[in-house]
């Protein structure tokens, strides 16, 4: 599903790589935790999958497809195949739950009657049923991020990639969202989370990617949080 | 639906950036009205040329008993030398450029002079003798008047040669000057209106960024992204067209064809017609500039 062959990425103006010659390989269905220190590349490897970056060296492959070939106008294609939940929500303020996720359907032309029976149903697989109306101010930060995972895979992407998603949750709500997504990943979805969160990492045992300075330290099935320290 | 979706877009753009939407078909309608007048210009010219071009005279004013040129020494004109200059203009080289000879009276001037001028002072002042007697001649071609004119002006009894085409150059050096300087003013209001569209499409882009970030994440075509901010833009300019024509159409028709058109009735003017067939062109050139200037702003501020 995403394949990295020896990515190097270097941000203009800095000296020091962001990424520094990765490979790895994340099947299709698997989850894998992407954990690191700030600053440690886990960002930077979420935003050329979704070639909101360009690699400096080394090949990007996406559901089989080298990302750097694809021209400019094929990007939004591969991007509706992706699914992207962020620390901090990234929610329309001044719509309602509703109007968030179906936002995602109207932008890529989905009909009306489509989105009035889809979205119904991802609210529901997220636990918001009843709170359509709400907009964001009114919810919870537990309650938002559901919402912002219900736009994410309205669309059923193959792949679900997940930027601290609990960073601005406390634990219980963090354990609320981590069955969720295990939920979704169970469905086929491939999910990939960046996250600090040392305690869900070790309570899930999957498989954990560390990066240290842009390099790859440790791929490990089952594993923990700080296994190599 | 997608049309819809880009109808919501639009309407709120344009609401939450009224100023700026006012201030971009505001300098539209300058920049379009000007440009159509100098259109209108130079209709008018090809109006008034296509007036003339049959009426082109040589007027040869022959000397009379005032007359105190220098080729008039031997006083008023007399007969024979008369009957030279007729000759003259019969004569085979001049066969191929002359159409027709008329000869004026003085009688005959001054009944012209009388109803040309018939609300003026002036006319009531002029006798009959004061009138000079000239050689009108009609030129198949009136731009051959050198050819009549170097063969008729130094003769003994020809006070002066007169070409109407001299007098017209002027008013249409006059109007050509006009339509350039139009041209230009339409050129730097352009030159706003490009720079407006630029500076608005920047400010909506950043209002929008929210939007548009999502948009992109969740893989909205490029072009369903840009269309509503290009589209704006376009409405605008279309507004400020529709602005500008009426302008123009309403000065054709009420000051050129209404006051301008009676009150000096020597020559033809532009028609309210005219002016209609120029509305096409702003709308045209109006958009297209506001489309592009839009898709360039974009390419520099909407990162896709």
């Amino acid at each position: 599903m995403i394949r990295f062959d020896e990515v190097t990425k270097v941000y203009a103006g800095t000296q020091r790589p962001a990424l520094s010659q990765v490979s790895l390989e994340v099947t299709k269905g698997e989850f894998v935790f992407l954990v690191g220190t700030s600053g440690s590349g886990k960002s930077t490897f979420l935003r050329l999958v979704l070639k909101e970056e360009k690699a400096t060296k080394g090949i990007v492959r996406v559901s089989g497809k080298d990302v750097a070939k694809l021209s400019s106008w094929k990007v939004p294609h591969l991007r509706r195949t992706i699914g992207v939940v962020f620390q901090d929500f990234r929610l329309l303020p001044n719509k309602t739950v509703f109007e968030n996720v179906a936002f995602a359907l109207q932008v890529i032309g989905k009909p009306r009657h489509a989105i009035s029976h889809t979205v119904p149903e991802v609210l529901e697989l997220v636990g918001l049923e009843g709170k359509e109306a709400r907009f964001p101010h009114e919810l919870s930060g537990g309650e938002q991020q559901r919402v912002a995972i219900a736009r994410a895979f309205v669309n059923r992407p193959a792949i679900l990639l997940a930027d601290e998603p609990t960073g601005n949750l406390d634990p219980t709500t963090s354990g609320g969202i981590m069955r969720l997504l295990d939920r979704i990943n169970k469905t086929g979805t491939t999910i990939v989370m960046a996250t600090h969160d040392s305690e869900l990492v070790d309570s899930m045992r999957k498989r954990v990617i560390e990066l240290q300075d842009g390099k790859k330290i440790r791929d490990q099935d089952r594993g923990v949080y700080g296994y190599s320290r | 639906m997608r049309l819809q979706f880009i109808f919501d877009e639009i309407v709120v753009g344009l609401r939450r950036n009224v100023a700026m939407a006012v201030s971009v078909v505001l300098v539209t309608v300058v920049s379009l009205f000007l440009l159509g007048l100098g259109f209108l210009a130079q209709r008018q010219v090809d109006t008034m040329k296509d007036y003339w071009y049959d009426r082109i005279q040589v007027s040869i004013f022959l000397c009379g008993a005032d007359s105190d040129s220098a080729t008039c020494t031997d006083g008023e004109v007399t007969q024979t030398q008369k009957d030279q200059i007729k000759s003259t203009l019969a004569s085979p080289q001049l066969a191929s450029y002359v159409k027709q000879v008329y000869f004026e009276s003085k009688q005959e001037a001054f009944d012209r002079f009388k109803s040309q001028f018939k609300d003026s002072v002036l006319s009531n002042n002029v006798t009959v003798d004061q009138m000079p007697e000239s050689y009108r001649v009609q030129l198949n071609n009136p731009k051959d008047y050198d050819v009549v004119a170097q063969l008729v002006t130094d003769k003994p009894g020809v006070e002066s040669v007169e070409d109407q085409n001299q007098v017209l150059d002027r008013l249409f050096a006059l109007l050509n000057r006009l339509k350039y300087y139009s041209w230009m003013l339409a050129g730097v209001t352009l030159i706003c209106s490009v720079l407006l569209v630029a500076t608005t499409i920047r400010l909506t882009a950043f209002t929008r960024r929210r939007e548009t970030g999502i948009m992109r994440l969740v893989g909205a075509s490029n072009f369903f992204i840009q269309l509503p901010f290009i589209l704006e833009s376009m409405i605008a300019a279309a507004i400020g067209a529709t602005l500008a024509s009426v302008a123009l159409v309403s000065l054709t028709h009420f000051e050129i064809q209404g006051r301008l058109a009676k009150s000096l009735k020597f020559v033809n003017y532009v028609t309210t017609g005219d002016a209609l067939m120029i509305v096409p062109w702003l709308f045209f050139i109006g958009l297209f500039i506001a489309g592009v200037s839009a898709f360039i702003a974009l390419m520099k501020y909407l990162k896709v």
